[in-house]
């Protein structure tokens, strides 16, 4: 079986440059990053093709907001299935709620801890690898037993 | 899948039992909850022969703590995969890094938020849960491909045998041919395997491969009219011509069979060798091209030997059968002649073998 095994993709959107370097300080040996300074920016990016494969998304940005860019990742079929965590200073159960309900997978707080980003970016791309393959893998596997239905019709019936 | 998200069990480990209290009215709608309230009791669970699919991990205990219990969890090998996270009052840096590296998957500070924690315990089931599914789901599909591959392999010794007999019915032999001829090649093929020239390319599959088509060296014949085919007598030179073509008739129709194929069949590959090439002769005199020596193809070579020695030993319509000693006698004078040397010598070897098969398939 071979699959080509690409760099996975990390979207990071944040109004501060100094949060977006330092995020891709921790992130950048392992994955290929992205990055968007304001929300317009980053819907265009995450409806690029290939689009990334996780975003770190910051809420409180001028003009759309995190849950802005969320709801309208939701929305389009091409980018609902990305998965989204936030990236907030905001420590309120009520804000980890909203944003939860409304479809994020995690959060990050700020101050980051390098540790904790690691983990949580590397749990969901991880996620989202095993399911693309097995997605990949059970199309693989159904053309393989299409090839071979094809033997059989050729030995039984010749048309 | 969706009985496994059922029965997805949580440990939670905390001495506080109002904790396990919180986290167990929090969770117990969508899993299946257990609790231990110190490191021992845990690992027993976690040991035991129905272990969590996460632990919810408190890091103070009296005893052993939790990083204690979660070093314990990964050194295991059985255990090692089962996702832990911690549950921690602590949130200093130093702490946290802590967790990760003893191989937590995640960590939840305390006064828990009850998002938070859906939100993790559900991805960290959900990945275990995934790669589960793609461990059974992986073994299903490869018992599933090799089951089919053994029918289709099957399919294809009854296909060729059909279409072998097929021949042979018109050619008013019997089932006995097509048997012994295929047991000769299989003989012959394999004494020549230990020669230091064909060893490489007569490996055991190509061998099976030879065995199995070897019975198609005649399907030619169905294009042969039957006052040629059937007759009792010798052949005009006229109806010897007709009769040649019965090579070249089966190559085609192989030859149609693999094309309609697409894929290279390397099965249909020698059976279309065998039905073109083995009337060759090695001196150049044989149809229908007149190839001779190494231009023949080996599969060919070696059937010639197997075709001729069944027809000398086999009574015919048109003439009697030649006793087993005999028949070796003809073959050996024909070798460098009609026949490629190395096979010959190969022959001699296993005469006996041939005289052996032919009294078990006897017509």
């Amino acid at each position: 079986m071979y699959r080509e095994i690409k760099p996975q993709t990390v979207l990071i959107v944040d109004d501060e440059p100094a949060n977006i370097s330092l995020l891709n300080e921790v992130l950048k040996t392992d994955y290929r990053i992205m990055v968007a300074k304001d929300g317009k920016r980053a819907l265009l990016v995450a409806q690029s093709n290939p689009p990334p494969d996780l975003i770190l998304l910051d809420i409180v940005m001028p003009e759309l907001d995190g849950y802005e860019v969320l709801k309208r990742l939701k929305a389009d079929e091409d980018t609902k299935k990305i998965p989204i965590i936030f990236v907030t200073s905001k420590n309120k159960d009520e804000d980890e709620t909203k944003g939860l309900e409304m479809g994020a997978v995690d959060y990050i707080h700020k101050p980051f801890n390098p540790a904790v980003v690691k983990a949580r970016v590397k749990a969901h791309l991880e996620l989202k690898q095993n399911r693309d393959f097995l997605e990949w893998m059970l199309k693989e596997k159904t053309e393989e037993l299409k090839k071979m239905e094809k033997e059989y019709s050729y030995l039984f019936l010749r048309k | 899948m969706d009985e496994k998200i059922d029965h997805q069990t949580i440990l939670i480990v905390d001495d506080e039992p109002v904790n396990i209290k919180i986290l167990s009215e929090l969770l117990s709608s969508e899993y299946a909850i257990r609790a231990a309230k110190n490191g021992e009791k845990a690992l027993k669970i976690i040991n035991s022969s129905e272990p969590p699919d996460l632990v919810l991990l408190d890091i103070v205990m009296p005893g052993m703590d939790g990083y204690e219990v979660c070093k314990k969890i990964k050194s295991n090998p059985d255990t090692h995969d089962i996702p832990v996270i911690f549950l921690t009052a602590k949130t200093n840096r130093k702490d946290e890094e802590k967790c990760f590296t003893l191989g937590a998957s995640d960590f939840i500070t305390k006064p828990i938020s009850p998002p938070i924690v859906h939100a993790r315990v559900n991805s960290q089931l959900q990945m275990k849960k995934v790669r589960d599914f793609l461990l059974d789901k992986n073994e299903f599909l490869e018992k599933e491909v090799s089951k089919r591959t053994a029918e289709l392999s099957h399919i294809q010794d009854v296909t060729i045998f059909a279409l072998a007999s097929l021949a042979e019915t018109r050619d008013n032999e019997t089932g006995g041919h097509i048997k012994r001829t295929q047991h000769y090649v299989r003989l012959l093929a394999e004494g020549l395997s230990e020669h230091p020239r064909l060893k490489d390319h007569l490996t055991e599959k190509i061998i099976d491969l030879y065995f199995k088509t070897a019975p198609l060296h005649d399907i030619g014949k169905v294009g042969i009219p039957d006052h040629i085919l059937l007759k009792p007598g010798k052949l005009t030179a006229e109806e010897f011509e007709i009769m040649k073509s019965h090579t070249r008739i089966g190559r085609n129709a192989i030859l149609n069979a693999e094309k309609f194929l697409k894929a290279p069949a390397p099965f249909l590959f020698y059976a279309r060798e065998m039905a073109f090439t083995h009337h060759e002769k090695w001196n150049g005199t044989g149809y229908p091209m007149k190839i001779s020596g190494d231009h023949i193809p080996l599969s060919g070579r070696i059937m010639a030997v197997a075709d001729v020695y069944d027809a000398l030993i086999t009574k015919r319509v048109y003439k009697s059968a030649v006793p087993h000693d005999d028949a070796v006698k003809i073959i050996k004078e024909e070798s460098g002649k009609h026949f490629d040397p190395a096979v010959v010598d190969v022959f001699l070897n296993v005469a006996g073998k041939f005289r052996e098969t032919a009294g078990r398939y006897s017509d």
